[in-house]
């Protein structure tokens, strides 16, 4: 219970005389909860219903081709399935490895432009707005731009690279199936460092510049003071980006599939977009619930992580 | 060492380091840039050019032939419109209702507070592909699919979450004092904060705004399945079926053109209000 | 419907102002449960319907491509114009969503009336039991269909002695070449109509130039459905990839495909249909797998590639086991669905789509109808002259050569996938061809639903 709510509710004279009958409190308890309740409704009926839906699935044989009605209860055996099929491993390690090196990246880039853009000079706030475009670019038009840059037969990315002397021949970055990988973490690290910078600047905005000029005094080096005073200082903002992300990408769907749709084979192919395979191409619904279930229980321990930090705050 | 010198050397130090940390800055800044400049560069060639080897960094044949294709055609024209009025609506409905129930998160005494904010966490933790199927018949048995109107509902739903724990950071830490002055004056909570956190909280409430138009206007994943009427249908699922469906265009300066239109409004938006965008999060902060 | 939304919409917006007034407005809370009830009670008054309404026929296009969108907008316009009483709700589903679509609708209680089919959905649909037959619906539009269409044997339209598909169009296969690149290296396209697997690969050698960014063909195996290869099956006797009745013509076709490799670009592995076509109008690739259909399409883009001049449409080179050229066809047209609520009005739409009249006023490739001339296809194109000579040349390869029936397979996408990842692995030199047709076979044989089942 945060204590400022208490604190309003002490002070004498701050009501005027109300022409409800309820006890302050109650009436106070009860306008909260109109006020949160048509976002709940929508949550329930837009997300938890259909989630509820989606999980009974995880249990049923449902091949979307004979209909939904067709649905046989099946108990666990989709999720048999899952942990004896062969291409799942690739797609788990993949998943994982997409994940990591994402977030990594994003993390550095994120964190080195927004201490770059920290600084003042001419300039900065049409630079802070440019390292935002990759972002708020919508998903398809960026994946139609990388392909477009990065196809092995007449993308610039090639030309350019053979042109500068770097490489000898085309490299194939989406067609390749070793390099697809690196084109993927590239396009993912474009497009979504610009949320890392974004909170990582503002982070920085609120430490105070006089915890800078103690430690110049004391002879810290720029080094030193970012070591020292920068980095715990955003530490809990970091920890949230990170838990955040972790599941954002391991939900990652639409910039892979636009982008490789897991190919080619399965070389760039993940969690999300195979549940999408699974369910609008080869019609398993069932199958695809199942796994997408297990995904999402794997997520509930960062999410859980997430409410336990967010909640220690209080 | 003298104290001259040493000043000096910190001095020189320093210029390495802002010279190192300007090419550090126009490295990325190109990286970050290239892909638009490109995408623009490429809507004002002719279709012969685009495909040109060496390419052109410039176009040769300057032409906005593409442009007047996409903006006097109907299929292009009436999804735009449609992705414009889901996005506002989106923005219209989200912003209040999770402003609203923000300030209630953070300022009323409501009864399982912590439970109902793991339920906002965990709606995030839930895959989109996940949804798409059984949210495809619950619009459908609501009589809203086909519907910006019923787009516009789910993306308000899907950004709620995210809104309040935002927003409710920001509230929470605004000064309790101006609103008990407010409420002296006669206002009930509600009003104090209508007329006096509110109207300080742009920033906070900006952000959300932003964050909203910014999924109502990028998703794919939900209007491909939602909408398939061309009245409803956002323009994000008529640029993919002329450029990623079985039988896309090879009209590549079209696709390019319209990629570029769509493109604009975001950007515009954001360069616009990156001042409000950054102190919005600075204030609220999703910190730990 | 859009007005009960508007109301709920409202409402919610409504409870908080309600709730947040200053001084004198006080705060009458507006109670629950009374709030949630409105939209049921305001919203039939609203939505109460004028009389004698239209019936609405809910129409799923699979036509996403410019020219199919076109052709769906005029003739969708001039039905609901010329009939009142029944109104076409025209909407737009690519091909790979459009069966989710269709059950997720039904099982949503508002089931679409009609859709397009390609040959493997049809036969997945019917597979599902999800279709109507149409031969009680529409008895003298099927007598008009062509005798090929007609021939249970061969059709992907009749199952069990019923048609369950509506051809708007007969699609041919074939290659489209390059005269100009051809000739660069020395070969005559008009020579070529009866073309081996040998000539073909001497040729694709022949005119690939990796230094100058010049190939010969491209399976593009980001949309296996359309190339990916698979042709070779069809050229060396066998039905289609899921075929595994004679294993030595199999293995001939994946080690021709593996042989032909190194004359396509490698970008290809991610390419979708249209990277295919721009890869040919660039000139990249010296050859398209190409249908009859679509020509609109690069005639817009590369006018001076796609003429006489320019192309020439040739017959697939054939394999060692076959004797005589041969050109794929399949249909693609209507079905109607079992769920429909308004079946008669649906079939008014399908009799109106299959006339003799409406196929040649709004015609989609080559027609699937007897007495429907060349001429009679040239004179409705919308490109006019301009298609005169491919036409010509689909309609004499179709009379020279054996027209083949493809009817499709299912379930096709999971079969693509299994082909795409066994080829890849047989590209990159991993397994034999031998090897590659005893994965397939694996993978495919149990799940692929059997001809005519």
């Amino acid at each position: 219970m945060p204590d400022d709510v208490l604190s309003v509710q002490g002070t004498p004279g701050t009501r005027r005389p109300s022409r409800f009958r309820l006890p302050g409190r109650q009436r106070k308890v009860l306008t909260g909860i109109l006020l949160i309740l048509p976002g709940l409704v929508l949550i329930a009926l837009l997300i938890g219903y259909p989630f509820v839906f989606a999980v009974s699935l995880a249990f049923k044989d449902l091949y979307l081709v004979k209909g939904m009605d067709s649905a046989t209860w099946i108990g666990l055996d989709n999720f048999r399935k899952f942990f004896a099929d062969p291409s799942t491993k690739p797609i788990v390690l993949n998943t994982v490895r997409y994940v990591i090196f994402s977030l990594l990246t994003q993390f550095l880039v994120g964190l080195g432009l927004a201490v770059l853009l920290h600084r003042e000079f001419k300039g900065r706030g049409i630079m802070r707005a440019a390292a935002l475009i990759p972002w708020v670019m919508p998903t398809l038009v960026a994946t139609i731009v990388w392909r477009f840059i990065l196809d092995g037969s007449w993308g610039v990315l090639n030309y350019s690279l053979i042109g500068m002397g770097v490489l000898e021949k085309p490299i194939n970055w989406l067609a390749d199936r070793n390099v697809v990988w690196w084109s993927l973490i590239i396009v993912s690290l474009w497009r979504h460092f610009p949320f890392w910078y974004v909170n990582l600047l503002a982070g920085l905005q609120v430490i105070p510049e006089e915890l800078y000029e103690v430690a110049k005094i004391d002879g810290a080096s720029a080094l030193k003071s970012f070591w020292y005073i920068t980095l715990p200082l955003l530490r809990p903002v970091i920890v949230v980006l990170f838990l955040l992300e972790t599941i954002w990408r391991s939900n990652e769907f639409t910039t892979i599939w636009t982008l490789t749709k897991g190919g080619p084979g399965k070389a760039s192919m993940t969690m999300a977009p195979y549940v999408y395979q699974q369910s609008f191409s080869f019609y398993r619904v069932g199958y695809a619930s199942a796994i997408s279930l297990l995904l999402t229980m794997a997520m509930l321990v960062f999410t859980v992580i997430y409410i336990r930090r967010t909640q220690l705050e209080h | 060492m003298s104290r001259l010198s040493w000043t000096k050397s910190i001095k020189a130090g320093r210029t390495l380091q802002s010279v190192l940390a300007y090419v550090a800055l126009a490295v990325l800044m190109f990286w970050i840039l290239f892909p638009f400049y490109w995408m623009v560069n490429s809507s004002f060639k002719p279709n012969h050019e685009i495909f040109d080897f060496p390419p052109t960094w410039l176009p040769k044949e300057f032409t906005i032939e593409h442009y007047k294709w996409a903006l006097t055609n109907n299929r292009f024209i009436r999804p735009l419109l449609n992705s414009i009025q889901v996005a506002l609506m989106t923005t219209a409905v989200a912003t209040p209702l999770s402003a609203l129930a923000a300030y209630a998160m953070a300022r009323y005494p409501i009864p399982r507070k912590r439970a109902l904010m793991g339920v906002l966490v965990a709606t995030q933790m839930i895959p989109g592909v996940l949804l798409v199927i059984p949210l495809f018949i619950t619009f459908t048995r609501l009589g809203i699919i086909n519907k910006y109107s019923g787009l516009a509902l789910g993306y308000s739903t899907f950004i709620f979450p995210y809104a309040v724990l935002q927003m409710r950071a920001f509230f929470a830490n605004f000064p309790l004092e101006l609103e008990d002055a407010a409420m002296i004056d006669g206002c009930t909570q509600l009003g104090a904060f209508l007329r006096v956190t509110l109207p300080l909280s742009i920033p906070g409430v900006v952000t959300v705004g932003l964050f909203a138009i910014l999924i109502a206007w990028n998703d794919l994943l939900f209007s491909l399945i939602l909408t398939s009427d061309i009245n409803a249908m956002t323009v994000a699922v008529q640029l993919y079926n002329l450029s990623m469906s079985q039988f896309a265009s090879t009209n590549w300066g079209v696709i390019i053109a319209e990629a570029t239109i769509i493109t604009l409004p975001v950007v515009i938006l954001f360069v616009f209000l990156q001042k409000f965008l950054i102190q919005g999060l600075t204030a609220g902060a999703i910190k730990g | 419907m859009h007005k009960r939304v508007s109301i709920l919409l409202l409402l919610v917006m409504v409870i908080p102002v309600l709730l947040s007034a200053c001084g004198g407005a006080a705060p009458t809370v507006a109670p629950q449960p009374a709030a949630t009830s409105a939209p049921e009670t305001t919203a039939p008054e609203a939505t109460k319907a004028p009389p004698a309404q239209p019936v609405k026929v809910i129409y799923l296009s699979a036509g996403t491509a410019e020219v199919e969108q076109d052709w769906n907008e005029k003739w969708v316009k001039a039905f609901n114009d010329s009939h009142p009483n029944i109104q076409i709700q025209y909407e737009l589903v690519a091909w790979a969503d459009l069966l989710t679509k269709v059950s997720a609708m039904i099982a949503g209680g508002n089931p679409p009336d009609i859709a397009w089919y390609a040959p493997s959905m049809i036969k997945e649909w019917y597979y599902g039991g999800l279709l109507e037959p149409l031969d009680d619906w529409l008895p003298q539009d099927i007598e008009e269909l062509l005798p090929a269409i007609r021939d249970p044997s061969a059709s992907d339209i009749i199952y069990d002695g019923k048609y369950y598909g509506m051809p708007f169009c007969l699609a041919g296969l074939g290659v489209i070449a390059r005269k100009d690149i051809f000739a660069e290296a020395g070969y005559d396209t008009d020579d070529l109509m009866n073309w081996d697997w040998a000539k073909y690969k001497e040729i694709m050698a022949a005119v690939t130039k990796p230094d100058k960014n010049q190939y010969g063909l491209q399976f593009a195996f980001g949309e296996p459905r359309i190339s990916g290869g698979k042709y070779w099956f069809l050229t060396n006797g066998l039905r289609d990839v899921t075929d595994f009745s004679n294993k030595e013509a199999y293995v001939e076709a994946l080690q021709y495909s593996m042989d032909l490799f190194p004359y396509s670009p490698e970008a290809q592995l991610q390419w979708v249909h249209a990277d295919t076509l721009t890869c040919y109008m660039n000139g990249v690739c010296s050859v398209a797998f190409q249908g009859s259909y679509f020509q609109g399409d690069i005639i817009r883009q590369a006018p001076e590639v796609m003429s006489n001049e320019g192309s020439a449409v040739l017959p697939y080179p054939i394999g060692p086991r076959m004797d005589d050229c041969m050109v794929p066809w399949y249909t693609v047209g209507w079905v109607m669905f079992q769920a429909s609520r308004n079946k008669p009005e649906a079939a008014e739409v399908l009799h109106f789509l299959a006339s003799r009249e409406a196929v040649n006023e709004w015609p989609m490739n080559m027609a699937p109808k007897t007495e429907i001339t060349l001429e009679d296809r040239v004179r409705a194109s919308e490109f006019g002259e301009e298609v005169r000579w491919w036409l010509e040349d689909w309609y004499e390869m179709m009379e020279i050569c054996k027209p083949a029936a493809r009817p499709g397979y299912a379930p096709s996408n999971e079969i693509n996938q299994i082909y795409t990842e066994v080829l890849l692995e047989l590209y990159y030199g991993s397994i034999t061809a031998e090897e590659a047709y005893e994965q397939l076979k694996a993978g495919i044989e149990p799940i692929v639903i059997a001809p005519g089942q």
